[in-house]
C-alpha cells in the first residue's frame, strides 16, 4: 500500500496506513485499540512501554467511552477530533494533526494518537510514561560549593530543570529534529531579547540540515553545529549541570538539549568558557581568580612540560645546572631506548592507565590506577626501563591535565601535548615556538557559530572582566559580546 | 543609531584595531631585525639613532594606508599593478623575516642543527599560518602585542652591567656611516604597508560592514608608531649592553640579534626566553606579511582565486628562500631589505590609486 501523506475521513483506512507503516502485526509492541465514542467509532494508537497506560485508560479511553450514544451525532465528521478534545479527553498537552509522518513521529516518541471515524485529523496527546533515571549528581563536573544536580536522559526533565532556574517569560523553547531516518528530538532554548535571533536560526538550520541516518547523542549534535570539524579544540561548550546551562542562557548563548543525552550544549562559546567552572561563580572573586590561575598553570604544564623537558635534554642543556645535568645523564644513560621514544611511551602509558581506570567498573578503577601508577612506575624505574626524571615529568604533566575543567578540551590538549613532545624532540624550543604560533593562529581564526573563539581577547570585544581572571561583581554587568546589547551596555 | 548598526561599526573598528596593531608589531620587529642586521655593522651603537628614521617613514606609510583604505575601490590596470607591487614588497618582507629567523635560530638555539632543517621548520610554520588566513595571524599578533614590551622588559633585566658609553652613539663611528645606516633603516617601515589592505574579516562581511567608516589617521599612526618605538628601544637596549668590540667581532647576523647576558643559570633562562620571544616576533612578522602579500596578490589578480594566489605566493617564497640559501646564504636578504623603501615610497605616493572599499 502506498504511503498516505495526510489522514483520510475513513478510520479503517487510516488505521491500515498506520499499521502498515508500523509493521503491525509483526511489530508486537504497537497498541491499536478501537472503541465507540458516542455516536462514532474511534481508535487509539500508541507504543507499549512508551506511554503511561493508566493515563490513557483514565484520561482518554474512559471519558470517550462514557459519552452517551447520541453524543456527537450532530457533529460534522471533520469536527469530531475537536469535539473529543473539547468534551472528552482530559490531557493538557493535546493538539490536532493530519500529517501521517508527524503523527507517526509523535507516536514513536511516546505520545498517543486518537483517531475517529469521518475525521481526517487525529488528536495527538502527550501521555509519555517510560521509565527514566532520576536526577543525580554530576559525574564529570564536580563542584565544592555549587548545586549538585545534573541533567538526565529525559529531554522533558532537562527542560524542566532549566525552567526551574530561569523563571523568565523570555525563555523560549523550540523543538527541532536531527537525523535523516531516525530522528532525534532536540530542544533549542534561548532568552528572547538576549540571544541573537540570527544565531538561533543558524543553529536550527544546522541541526535540521543533518542528512545522516541518525544523530543520537548530544556529541553527534555538537559535531553538527560546530564551525571547524577539523580543529582539535571544541567550538561549542558542553555541560551536564543545569546551573551552568542557565548561566549560558543568561549570557546570551543558545542551549541545545538532546533527547537521551544528559548534557547541554552551549553555543556560541569562547575558549575561556572551557576554562571556567560552576564553582567560579559560587565563591568570592579573589578565590576563583586564584583557582583559575592554578588551572591555567596546570594546563600549561600538561601541554608543554614533556616537550620542554625533551627540548632541554636534547638541545638546551645550558638551562640546567651542571650538577642536575650530570645526574640526569647518569640515569638516562642506563635506559636502553632513545629519550623521545621513552617519553612518548610513558605519555601513552599514562593515557592507557587513565583510560583503563575510567572504563573499569566502580571501585576497580581506583585500584587499577594505584596498581598501575605505583607498582608499574616503581618497577619500571628499578628495572632502568625509564628514567626517574621523565617519570616525574609525565606524572606532573598528567596531573596538570586533570586541572582542565572541560573533558572535551582535555582530550584535545592531550593530542596537542604529543605534538609539542615531537616538536621538542625534533627542534627544541625553536620548533616548539613555531608550532605554538601555528596552533595559536589556527585557534584565533576559529569561530563558534560565527563568533570568534578567542574573543573578547582577540579580536577585541566588549566583555565582562570575567574571561581569564575574575574581577569583582560590579565589573560584570555587561552582556557577552555575542548577545544582543542591553540598555546598560 | 540602530543597535545592529552600532554593533557592526564597533566590530569593524575592532578589526581595524587588530590590523593596525599587527602593522605596529611587524614594523617594530622589522626595525629591530634591520637595525641589528644592517644598521648595527655600519653605525655600531648608533644603530638605534639610525632607527629613529624609520618612525616618520612608518607614520607616513600608515597615513597613506588609511587614505588608501578609505578611498573608493579602484580596479584599473594601474591599481592592479600597484597591488602586485605591494604583494611583492610584502613577500620580500616575509622572506627577509624568514632569513633572519633561520639565522637567529642557527646561531643561538640550534647551533648543531642543519640550516636546511631550520628553514624547513620555519617555512612549514609559515605555510600553516598562511593556510588559516590573514584573520588568524592578525588576531594572534593583536593578542601578543604585549610581547615586544615584554621583550624590552626582559632586555632591561639583563642590563645590570650596562655600559655608559653605549649612550653616546657617535663614539666609535663617524657621521657618514650613520647616514648610511639611516638610509638602510628607512626600509624598516615596509611592513606597515599591510595597512593599505583592509582587514581580512571584511572580505566576507556584508555591505553594512564594508560601508562603515575607516577610523581616523591618528588611530593608525599611533599604533604603528608604538610598535616601531619598541623596536627602537630594543636597539637602544642592545647598544648599551654590547660593547663595540663585541659588535665588531660578531660577524654573524644571529649573534648580533642576540642580546648578551651573564652566564649565571637564571640568566641563561632569561637569555633563552629572550631568544624565543625574538623568534616568535620574527615568525609573526613573516606570517603576517605573507598573508598580507597573498591578500594583495588576490586583489591584483582576482581571477587567480584566493587559494591559487596563496599557493603561488608560498611557492615563490619557498623557491626564493631555498635558492638564496643554497647559493648565497641568507645574507642577501639583509642587503635587499633596505631597498624595500623604494616600493614603499612608490605605493605611498600612489595611495590614491589603491582604494579598496566597496564602490
Amino acid at each position: 500500500m502506498e504511503d498516505a501523506v495526510t489522514l483520510t475521513p475513513s478510520l479503517a483506512r487510516n488505521l491500515a496506513v498506520l499499521s502498515a507503516r508500523l509493521h503491525v502485526p509483526q511489530n508486537a509492541d504497537v497498541l491499536i485499540r478501537r472503541f465507540q465514542s458516542g455516536a462514532f467509532a474511534s481508535a487509539v494508537v500508541a507504543i507499549d512501554g512508551m506511554v503511561n497506560s493508566q493515563r490513557i485508560d483514565e484520561n482518554i479511553l474512559k471519558p470517550c467511552m462514557d459519552l452517551p450514544r447520541s453524543a456527537g451525532a450532530d457533529v460534522a465528521g471533520a469536527a469530531r477530533a475537536a469535539f473529543l478534545m473539547e468534551n472528552a479527553v482530559s490531557v493538557i498537552a493535546a493538539k490536532r494533526k493530519d500529517n501521517v509522518d508527524e503523527i507517526l513521529s509523535d507516536v514513536l516518541g511516546g505520545q498517543c494518537a486518537l483517531l475517529c471515524e469521518g475525521c481526517a485529523q487525529a488528536v495527538v496527546m502527550d501521555v509519555r510514561g517510560y521509565d527514566k533515571r532520576t536526577i543525580g549528581k554530576p559525574e564529570v563536573e564536580h563542584v565544592v560549593l555549587g548545586p549538585h544536580e545534573s541533567f538526565s536522559e529525559s529531554l522533558r526533565t532537562n527542560i524542566t530543570l532549566l525552567r526551574r532556574i530561569v523563571q523568565r517569560e523570555e525563555l523560549v523553547t523550540q523543538f527541532v529534529s536531527a537525523g535523516g531516518k531516525m530522528k532525534t528530538r532536540c530542544a533549542l532554548l534561548y532568552l528572547r531579547g538576549t540571544a541573537q535571533e540570527a544565531m538561533v536560526e543558524k543553529l536550527r538550520a544546522r541541526i535540521e540540515s543533518c542528512d545522516y541516518d541518525f544523530a543520537l547523542t548530544s556529541g553527534e549534535v555538537e559535531q553538527l553545529i560546530e564551525d571547524s570539524p577539523l580543529s582539535l579544540i571544541p567550538s561549542a561548550i558542553r555541560t551536564e549541570r543545569p546551573d551552568r546551562a542557565a548561566s549560558f542562557l543568561a549570557e546570551g548563548q543558545v542551549v541545545v538539549l538532546t533527547e537521551g543525552s544528559p548534557a547541554a550544549i552551549g553555543a556560541p562559546a569562547t575558549i575561556f568558557h572551557h576554562l571556567h567552572t560552576s564553582d567560579d561563580a559560587s565563591m568570592r572573586w579573589q578565590y576563583s581568580t586564584y583557582l583559575r590561575v592554578i588551572r591555567l598553570i596546570g594546563m600549561l604544564i600538561h601541554v608543554f612540560l614533556p616537550g620542554l623537558s625533551l627540548a632541554v635534554l636534547r638541545f638546551h642543556q645550558e638551562l640546567l645546572s651542571p650538577m642536575l645535568l650530570t645526574s640526569v645523564y647518569e640515569t638516562s644513560s642506563r635506559v636502553p631506548i632513545p629519550v623521545y621514544l621513552e617519553a612518548l611511551l610513558m605519555t601513552l602509558a599514562f593515557d592507557l592507565i587513565n583510560e583503563a581506570g575510567l572504563r573499569a567498573p566502580g571501585a576497580m578503577g581506583n585500584a587499577l590506577g594505584i596498581v598501575s601508577g605505583l607498582i608499574l612506575g616503581q618497577s619500571a624505574v628499578s628495572a632502568d626501563i625509564v628514567s626517574p626524571l621523565l617519570l616525574i615529568v609525565v606524572a606532573a604533566s598528567g596531573l596538570g591535565g586533570f586541572c582542565v575543567p572541560s573533558y572535551a578540551l582535555s582530550i584535545g590538549l592531550k593530542i596537542v601535548q604529543l605534538l609539542f613532545l615531537t616538536a621538542g624532540a625534533l627542534g627544541g624550543l625553536y620548533a616548539m615556538s613555531l608550532l605554538l604560533i601555528a596552533l595559536l593562529c589556527a585557534m584565533c581564526a576559529m569561530q563558534s557559530t560565527g563568533s570568534p573563539l578567542c574573543a573578547p581577547l582577540t579580536p577585541p570585544r566588549r566583555a565582562n572582566r570575567d574571561f581569564l581572571l575574575r574581577l569583582p561583581m560590579r565589573y560584570q554587568k555587561a552582556r557577552a559580546f555575542f548577545a544582543r546589547r542591553s540598555k546598560d551596555d | 543609531m540602530p543597535e545592529d548598526q552600532r554593533t557592526i561599526e564597533n566590530r569593524v573598528r575592532a578589526s581595524w584595531r587588530v590590523r593596525a596593531c599587527t602593522a605596529g608589531l611587524c614594523t617594530g620587529a622589522q626595525v629591530f631585525l634591520l637595525g641589528t642586521g644592517a644598521a648595527m655593522p655600519l653605525a655600531l651603537n648608533g644603530a638605534w639613532i639610525a632607527s629613529l628614521c624609520a618612525l616618520p617613514a612608518a607614520a607616513l606609510v600608515a597615513l597613506c594606508g588609511r587614505r588608501a583604505c578609505a578611498a573608493p575601490r579602484r580596479d584599473g590596470p594601474l591599481s592592479r599593478a600597484l597591488f602586485l607591487l605591494l604583494g611583492a614588497t610584502l613577500l620580500l618582507c616575509a622572506v627577509f623575516a624568514l632569513a633572519s629567523l633561520v639565522n637567529l635560530a642557527g646561531e643561538t638555539l640550534l647551533v648543531q642543527a642543519r640550516a636546511a632543517w631550520i628553514a624547513a621548520y620555519a617555512l612549514a610554520a609559515c605555510a600553516l599560518c598562511a593556510c588559516f588566513g590573514g584573520a588568524g595571524v592578525g588576531r594572534l599578533c593583536f593578542s601578543l602585542r604585549w610581547m615586544m614590551p615584554l621583550l624590552l622588559g626582559l632586555a632591561a633585566l639583563t642590563q645590570r652591567e650596562a655600559r655608559i658609553e653605549g649612550l653616546f652613539p657617535l663614539l666609535g663611528t663617524g657621521g657618514r656611516p650613520l647616514l648610511a645606516a639611516c638610509a638602510c633603516m628607512l626600509g624598516a617601515s615596509a611592513p606597515a604597508l599591510l595597512l593599505m589592505l583592509p582587514p581580512p574579516e571584511l572580505r566576507e562581511a556584508g555591505e553594512a560592514a564594508r560601508a562603515c567608516p575607516v577610523p581616523g589617521a591618528g588611530f593608525f599612526v599611533v599604533r604603528v608608531l608604538a610598535g616601531a618605538a619598541v623596536g627602537v628601544l630594543l636597539l637602544f637596549a642592545a647598544s648599551v649592553c654590547i660593547t663595540y668590540e663585541a659588535i665588531e667581532a660578531s660577524g654573524e647576523w644571529g649573534v648580533r640579534l642576540h642580546i648578551v647576558a651573564d652566564t649565571q643559570a637564571h640568566e641563561g633562562v632569561t637569555q633563552t626566553l629572550l631568544t624565543v620571544l625574538e623568534l616568535t616576533a620574527t615568525e609573526l612578522l613573516a606570517a603576517a606579511t605573507l598573508s598580507a602579500a597573498e591578500q594583495a596578490i588576490v586583489r591584483a589578480l582576482p581571477a587567480a582565486g584566493r587559494h591559487r594566489a596563496g599557493l603561488a605566493a608560498l611557492v615563490l617564497l619557498l623557491a626564493a628562500a631555498l635558492s638564496a640559501m643554497t647559493v648565497n646564504g641568507f645574507v642577501w636578504a639583509l642587503y635587499a631589505a633596505p631597498l624595500l623603501f623604494a616600493p614603499a615610497l612608490v605605493l605611498a605616493l600612489c595611495h590614491g590609486r589603491l582604494g579598496d572599499r566597496a564602490p
